[in-house]
């Protein structure tokens, strides 16, 4: 592997380019496909792998995918401030427009060549890591080719809150009731604000701690956003737990920040 | 040694099994004390050790309420009273219920995210009928009958039935110290324990409950329980003042295979007459957000003051007899009629019997030795 590193000191940007990027396919001008990193001095940050613009189409660019931190999200979902935002473009004939290529949010608009650093490409992944402030914000991408053909992501919203590790919205599980007798088990789902190192305590009718999962910051569980989380309705004494109603206690720092009543019902 | 030895024989723990709520403890008084009541001696500790029953000697109520958790109302009320003045022992009768609502049914939507559909209440009731007799002036026995329903509202399948029984038994060895010992739920799955309209069976599994109650100093009681589900439970109360008792107690709860947590409780008793509020503030140290606070409310009858006839009998009357008068000359037959007469009484003129004043006497005073120190103390 062999890496390029190209300081430009024009501004405040810095970025690197890799010759292992992206090969596209349909027909290009050029082989190679480059993928770039770009620092913005206010943290704005892009990756973009590219290759060389072919002739002209009459298919509008493609917006394959939008990724938070590798996974997709829906409305009203929480982020955290410095969310790394990952879209997928591409085009089948032409190169990408970056000038008139744009990401959006709350009616400002980023066009890809700022963020990249380049003035076109084929197809490739841009990465869009702004550092959001405490809020709702509108995002969506604007994509143009150089042949003219133009499309938009769907707009949607999502919040940041800042501070202390919350869940917003209720913690919930399904199925509920479930039947572990038969294999069957239950996903508690929760949303949190930020990374963080989350327990899960289920406790029986009579308030005692019967199950213990421990969810790492960032990994599925304790992550900035929709988690998931499976309980096969075994406790810690290696019994499947009898028909009664359990209470998921999700906590972070020790104290509890949801909860939600599990039925278990064989 | 011999609860120890008994906890040998094999009873394992048997988390996997169906719930007994009584668990949770009965009464505040027991909450502050670390849920120690094997050897509690008070009303409520008849529901944990029927034992308990035999020196109750007069009608007594107790109830407790916790909102368990924040999420679980829990309410208990239980009464006792003597048979025959306690010739026939005495009998304990409990009601609980636990129960809580915005259980949610779920669904998922067109993203795979989980969505509420309804939502429904649980319920898990217990009642139960203690009675417990003295065998000795040292041993006490009982038994309790319990009957468990449950119910998920409206989840079809979500009901069951059950019934199981306890027994127990006290040991006085001292004046001062009380050992006690229960097994609870004997009945094994196959006689009954939860039915369930699914079609399935749950045990409820046999705890085996063994405690003691020391008082080294007439105002300060030591109370210690161990069960062979793993819990440990410690507590003592200190009369301050006649009408004032504080409390501090903690358990050790097994939280799994290889770990444990230790919990702390407070709490403090007040007394006026026969009445009786205790608090307790159970401390969960893995979620504090769990934590506790338990009221109860308790009423003990005064002792019955009759009057009863006195010792000392009052003289005989003393009667003065009179003529008889005869007011008019009767005709022959009334004046044969009045001959046959006997002399007419006058009124009988009592003196005053100087009555000894009637002696207020307890019916509960009885030969009673193994009498509820919290009787005692109240």
């Amino acid at each position: 592997m062999l890496w390029l590193i190209l300081l430009l000191t024009g501004g405040a940007w810095a970025y690197t380019v890799s010759n292992e990027a992206l090969v596209s396919s349909g027909g290009i001008a050029s082989s190679a496909a480059y993928s770039t990193l770009v620092t913005l001095s206010d943290g704005m940050a892009g990756i973009i792998s590219a290759t060389s613009a072919p002739t002209s189409d009459t298919t509008a660019p493609t917006i394959a995918s939008i990724l938070f931190d590798g996974r997709t999200i829906i409305n009203n979902d929480l982020v955290k401030s410095n969310v790394a935002i990952t879209a997928t473009v591409s085009d089948a004939a032409s190169s990408i427009d970056t000038s008139n290529s744009s990401v959006e949010v709350n009616s400002q608009y980023y066009s890809f060549a700022s963020l990249t650093g380049q003035s076109s490409f084929l197809n490739g992944n841009l990465r869009y890591k702004p550092g959001f402030q405490d809020g709702t914000y509108t995002f969506r991408i604007h994509a143009r080719d150089t042949a003219g053909n133009y499309s938009s992501s769907e707009a949607f919203t999502f919040k940041v809150e800042g501070g202390e590790v919350k869940v917003s919205s209720a913690v919930l599980n399904y199925p509920n009731p479930f039947n572990p007798a038969s294999g069957q088990t239950t996903e508690i789902n929760y949303m949190l604000n930020n990374d963080a190192d989350v327990n899960l305590y289920i406790y029986n009718l009579i308030g005692q701690c019967i199950k213990k999962i421990s969810c790492a910051a960032g990994a599925e569980g304790g992550r900035a956003g929709y988690n998931r989380v499976t309980w096969n309705g075994e406790s810690d004494f290696g019994f499947v737990v009898a028909n009664d109603i359990y209470i998921a206690r999700v906590t972070s720092g020790g104290k509890q920040i949801g909860k939600c009543k599990i039925a278990v019902l064989k | 040694m011999f609860i120890i030895g008994i906890w040998s024989l094999g009873f394992g723990i048997s988390h996997g099994a169906a719930l007994d709520i009584s668990r949770v403890g009965m009464g505040a008084r027991s909450l502050a004390l670390g849920r120690a009541q094997v050897a509690g001696l008070d009303l409520a500790s008849v529901f944990v050790n029927p034992a308990n029953a035999a020196g109750l000697d007069r009608f007594a109520m107790t109830s407790m309420y916790v909102n368990l958790n924040e999420d679980v109302g829990y309410g208990m009320v239980g009464l006792g009273f003597p048979v025959l003045e306690g010739n026939l022992g005495s009998v304990g009768v409990s009601f609980i219920n636990a129960s809580t609502g915005n259980i949610y049914t779920t669904d998922r939507d067109a993203n795979g995210r989980t969505i509420v559909i309804s939502n429904f209440e649980y319920s898990s009731k217990l009642g139960q009928i203690s009675y417990g007799k003295e065998i000795s002036r040292n041993i006490s026995m009982g038994c309790a009958l319990k009957l468990y329903s449950r119910s998920f509202d409206t989840i079809g399948g979500g009901q069951a039935n059950g019934v199981d029984l306890d027994v127990g038994m006290l040991f006085f060895p001292r004046e001062n110290l009380i050992l006690g010992l229960t097994a609870q739920n004997l009945l094994p799955v196959e006689m009954a324990n939860l039915n369930w309209a699914t079609g399935a069976k749950e045990d409820i599994p046999i705890n085996l409950r063994g405690g003691i109650n020391l008082s080294p100093r007439k105002d300060i009681r030591i109370l210690a329980d161990y069960d062979s589900l793993g819990n440990m439970h410690t507590g003592v109360e200190w009369e301050v003042k006649q009408f004032l008792d504080l409390r501090a107690g903690a358990e050790i709860v097994p939280i799994g295979k290889a770990s444990q947590v230790t919990n702390l409780s407070a709490g403090l008793g007040l007394k006026y007459r026969g009445f009786f509020f205790d608090y307790a503030y159970y401390y969960d140290t893995l979620v504090s957000d769990a934590s506790s606070h338990f009221f109860s409310l308790s009423f003990l009858l005064p002792y019955r003051e009759i009057e009863v006839p006195p010792i000392i009998m009052a003289k005989p009357e003393v009667i003065k007899t009179a003529t008889p008068e005869v007011t008019a000359t009767p005709t022959v037959e009334v004046q044969k009629k009045a001959m046959a007469t006997k002399p007419v009484k006058k009124p009988a003129v009592k003196k005053a019997a100087k009555k000894p004043p009637a002696k207020k006497r307890s019916v509960a005073v009885k030969k009673k030795k193994l009498i509820w120190n919290w009787l005692k103390r109240r």
